[in-house]
């Protein structure tokens, strides 16, 4: 691996996704470099194929096809670097397609030590499958003191991939987290030498060796630093990286066709959720400003945060728009879902189609009916994904309201939920309604879902990410202001001013409860003078605080969401409906 | 060229199955020889449920000392009320000590805890298929060949189940009823067009059948379905559409033959689908299934997978280069697909499947 990629020009990004597997061309045109050509091909990792190396070589081939350039020699394998005839010089690849670690947390309190844990294990893809805790609740929780038996049972029937025990701050308690390794590594002397998962420690540091004398030979112990070392501090990142490399270990490098994926990319093949990550972190860097980033894919449900320079990033392994669409309904209800619908629909329906889709999760929404459905399914997806996040950011500057949004300059939706809406007005709506932005934010779409895939460039060729990256990687869907506070619906809620560049401008009362859209091309500027009324605040930090601020158009222009944080939805069945159609329309769509 | 989901709905085709021991054990068969579905062909030990006796704790002694109190060793095997543990001396026979909850074998003894292993159950391994043993696995299990009908569904529950097919339907559409289920329809597989209400189901169990088979059933039945005493294959999706015409054809035309139902669930990372085999005696060489994925060309037959024609049965009679704009919104790439009335319509490439 220790290449020189100096030389390197050009670049095959392939996103090897649950559902979809794309292939791109990254390359030199004129003096940047730029997105040349994109391809794509249903993933082939499931039954009957189990190789993603047939989607891969499709994906590809297209792509040849497409630019008349040959990418794959007759053997099937890749030709690098490029030469006159074809090829490419270096290969990246990423993945979400494998399956989640899964894991078994073993700790003291659920809302201290094995919430940070939870927190560290949502950065990859992880599943939680079972908990033990002292104060044990839920189904496939175990309470410590009274239940041994039933945690080496637990152990016994899921043989996790992993066992993580966490419990006690620095110098805190000894007896709960002891007892718990006790359990731990009872059940795993039980287990066959080979079938016994690893024990990860990230508790008290103090009682380290204790552990280790307890789990002595049963299990492979790895401790590592506690995930909390004290009540008000948190410490994911061992944890998290120790996690990261048993997943790569036991479940990436397990993909079918991983082998010669790993060998075609010139750097080591990446977690999808972390290159995507990469991306929103250096779009944060960039300008120094505040990103969210979220992406609904087939098999999971990814958020990047960049918040005043700390950054956040939260999966969720089982919760996507496709394989595991029906899993939503253990999350929400089918109300939660048909709540965003501008049409009634039977509640036996709305089953039938999420079983449906988890069967054939490759297929697409041909009606209208079904779009609204699966986009009201991703709006789901969303809000429990960032009930997750949520936590995680710190009071600060930006985050002026509790239970709110912090203040994001720009909000960037990717995963073929979003990507693939036929109206960028529907995707814009999707955003707005599952996360709700405050204040000014920039709306934008990674339309051609390049931001998992830039990430892994990254890796080869900075330059060469950073140049695609501004280029063709977002698509600026336009500026969104979205006043906090709330009135009667019908009250002013916000009056602004807009200057545009050739010297018109306008000036509108925008009503409380009602969506705005205001054209400004994309690529052209604006001044906007935004007067809130006494209830209101578009960010300022103060209600009633008048401000000017520059906007950027986009397709869609500039949105005014003055439907109220928390967002409002009436309770009335037929008045919401009419509410979804009327916002629909608002969006253009 | 665009590789599409597919199934298989095939009259005749030559077929091998893996039967496989959930942990190691014994093959009972040999190579060549003829099996019947219900013949044994592996069998092997699976482990028991683990017990955990806190001997400190029933004894009341500190958890560091309740181990010498432990009158068995690791390893040794202990019955269902034999004594465990014990103090020593006349206070200790007054309390008379611990005893083993279960039959079994001690497997660790540590810092007062006795890990017990209820005895292993037998797990003996059916042939599930009326063949050939074509492969042994020493230890692991068979491949057994046959020739026959090859029907794979959709979705499933329930295990495996053999017996003979029993139509209870004369057309595709109509549903599962329970007043067509009597005592005739008792150590049979039913098949029906769709469920549409438990009551059959129900009537099912009373007639003690093997196992059920229908194009569809609600969403909502699952937990129902999962209840149920007899495996239950559903070949066409979840909702009230029909059974697809090919698959009702094949179970007509086989109506009266044994029947093997798996309701294996394939899973988001690989697995099998459920399966339908009709095994028949032919004479002359039947071409093997071919299990490699195959692109989809001009004159495939397939079946669509969504609204609007979704469970639609069509003949693909073109592959549009360019995306064309679906009623969604989405442009995408499309086949062109004459369905069975004749009309043409055009159908995303992800919503159709071949069947082969």
């Amino acid at each position: 691996m220790s290449q020189d990629f100096r030389t390197v020009e050009s670049i095959l990004a392939l996103d090897c996704g649950s559902t979809t597997t794309q292939a791109m061309l990254l390359d030199r045109v004129g003096k940047e470099y730029r997105l040349v050509a994109r391809a794509e091909a249903p993933s082939t990792l499931g039954v009957p194929w189990n190789n993603v190396m047939i989607s891969v070589r499709q994906a590809v081939s297209d792509l040849s096809q497409v630019m008349g350039w040959p990418l794959i020699d007759q053997r099937g394998q890749i030709i690098t670097p490029e030469h006159q005839l074809g090829g490419v010089d270096a290969v990246v690849a990423i993945t979400s397609g494998s399956e989640p670690l899964r894991v078994v947390l073993a700790g003291v309190t659920r809302d201290v030590s094995l919430t940070s844990a939870r927190r560290a294990l949502a950065t990859t893809y992880t599943s939680v499958e079972g908990v033990v805790s002292l104060d044990g609740e839920d189904g496939n929780d175990h309470e410590l003191n009274y239940d041994l038996e039933g945690q080496v049972r637990l152990i016994h029937e899921l043989v996790p991939d992993a066992i993580v025990l966490v419990g006690g701050v620095n110098g805190g308690t000894e007896r709960p987290v002891l007892r718990s390794a006790e359990a731990m590594a009872l059940a795993c002397a039980t287990l066959p030498q080979n079938n016994c998962p690893p024990i990860i420690y990230a508790g008290n540091a103090d009682l380290r060796p204790k552990v280790a004398e307890i789990v002595g030979t049963e299990a492979h112990l790895q401790a590592v630093e506690n995930v909390r070392p004290s009540l008000d501090l948190e410490n994911p990142g061992p944890l998290q990286a120790e996690i990261e490399e048993l997943y790569r270990n036991r479940k990436l490098e397990r993909l079918p066709g991983f082998g010669t994926l790993a060998g075609w990319s010139s750097v080591q093949v990446l977690p999808a959720a972390k290159a995507f990550a990469y991306s929103v972190q250096y779009l944060a860097r960039l300008d120094g400003i505040n990103v969210l980033g979220v992406d609904v894919g087939g098999g999971s449900t990814t958020l990047a945060s960049a918040v005043d320079g700390q950054f956040h990033l939260s999966v969720r392994s089982d919760l996507g728009l496709g394989c595991s669409a029906a899993r939503i309904l253990e999350d929400v209800s089918v109300q939660d879902l048909t709540r965003w619908l501008p049409f009634e629909v039977e509640h036996e329906e709305v089953l039938n189609l999420l079983h449906n889709k988890s069967m054939y999760c490759r297929t697409v929404p041909q009606t209208r009916q079904e779009l609204l459905l699966e986009q009201a399914v991703a709006r789901e997806l969303l809000r429990l994904t960032l009930a997750d996040l949520k936590p995680r950011w710190p009071s600060s500057a930006s985050h002026l309201y509790p239970g709110l949004l912090p203040k994001f300059h720009l909000v960037v939706g990717g995963g073929g939920g979003l990507a693939n809406a036929p109206h960028y007005g529907q995707a814009a709506l999707v955003l707005l309604d599952a996360l709700q932005p405050v204040g000014v934010s920039g709306l934008a779409l990674d339309k051609a879902r390049l931001l998992g895939p830039l990430g892994g460039a990254a890796m080869v060729q900075p330059a060469l990410a950073a140049q695609v990256m501004e280029w063709d990687a977002l698509l600026n869907l336009g500026t969104v202001v979205a006043p906090v506070g709330t009135a009667r619906e019908g009250d002013i809620a916000l009056t602004f001013k807009i200057d545009y560049q050739d010297g018109r401008s306008l000036r509108v009362e925008v009503p409380y409860g009602s969506l705005e859209v205001i054209p400004l091309a994309p690529g052209q500027t604006a001044e906007m003078e935004l007067r809130p009324t006494r209830r209101f605040d578009v960010g300022l930090g103060m209600k009633g605080q008048a401000g000017t601020t520059k906007v950027e158009g986009g397709l869609m222009g500039i949105i005014i969401d003055a439907r109220g944080r928390p967002l409002p939805l009436p309770d009335d069945p037929e008045e919401r409906r009419e509410k979804m159609q009327r916002w629909l329309w608002d969006v253009g769509s | 060229m665009y590789y599409p989901l597919e199934s298989w709905i095939t009259p005749l085709t030559s077929i091998r199955r893996e039967r496989l021991l959930p942990v190691p054990g014994e093959v009972l068969v040999g190579y060549g020889e003829k099996v019947g579905p219900a013949d044994v062909v592996a069998r092997c030990q699976v482990r028991g449920h683990m017990r955990v006796v806190d001997v400190g704790r029933a004894l009341g002694v500190d958890r560091a000392r309740a181990t010498k109190y432990v009158r068995k060793a690791a390893g040794e095997t202990i019955q269902a009320d034999e004594l465990l543990a014990s103090r020593g001396g006349l206070l200790g026979s007054l309390r008379g000590g611990v005893r083993s909850p279960v039959e079994g074998q001690i497997v660790e003894i540590r810092d007062g805890f006795v890990v017990i292993e209820a005895v292993p159950t037998t797990v003996e391994l059916s042939a599930h298929l009326k063949g050939q043993i074509t492969n042994v696995m020493p230890k692991r299990g068979v491949v057994i060949s046959a020739v026959g009908t090859l029907i794979q569904g959709l979705w499933g529950c329930g295990g495996e189940a053999e017996g003979v097919l029993k139509l209870l339907v004369d057309s595709p559409q109509s549903p599962l009823r329970a007043s067509a289920i009597d005592v005739s329809c008792h150590g049979t597989i039913v098949v029906g067009g769709h469920i549409v209400d438990e009551r059959a189901l129900e009537q099912a169990i009373e007639a003690n059948v093997r196992g059920a088979i229908a194009g569809s059933v609600n969403a909502t039945f699952g937990p129902f379905l999962e209840s149920l005493p007899f495996p239950v294959l559903i070949t066409d999706g979840f909702g009230s559409m029909s059974m697809s015409e090919p698959v009702f054809s094949l179970l007509h035309a086989s109506m009266g033959r044994e029947a093997m139902i798996s309701t294996y669930r394939p899973g988001r990372w690989g697995g099998r689908r459920p399966e339908v085999i009709i095994p028949l005696r032919v004479e002359e060489e039947v071409p093997a299934e071919d299990t490699g994925p195959r692109p989809l060309k001009v004159d495939d037959r397939v079946r669509i997978l969504r609204e609007p024609h979704m469970g639609g049965l069509g003949t693909v009679t073109g592959l549009p280069r360019l995306p064309h704009t679906v009623e969604s919104g989405a442009r995408l790439g499309v086949a062109e697909v004459e369905l069975q009335d004749g009309d043409t319509v055009m159908v995303p490439l992800s919503n159709v499947e071949l069947i082969r």
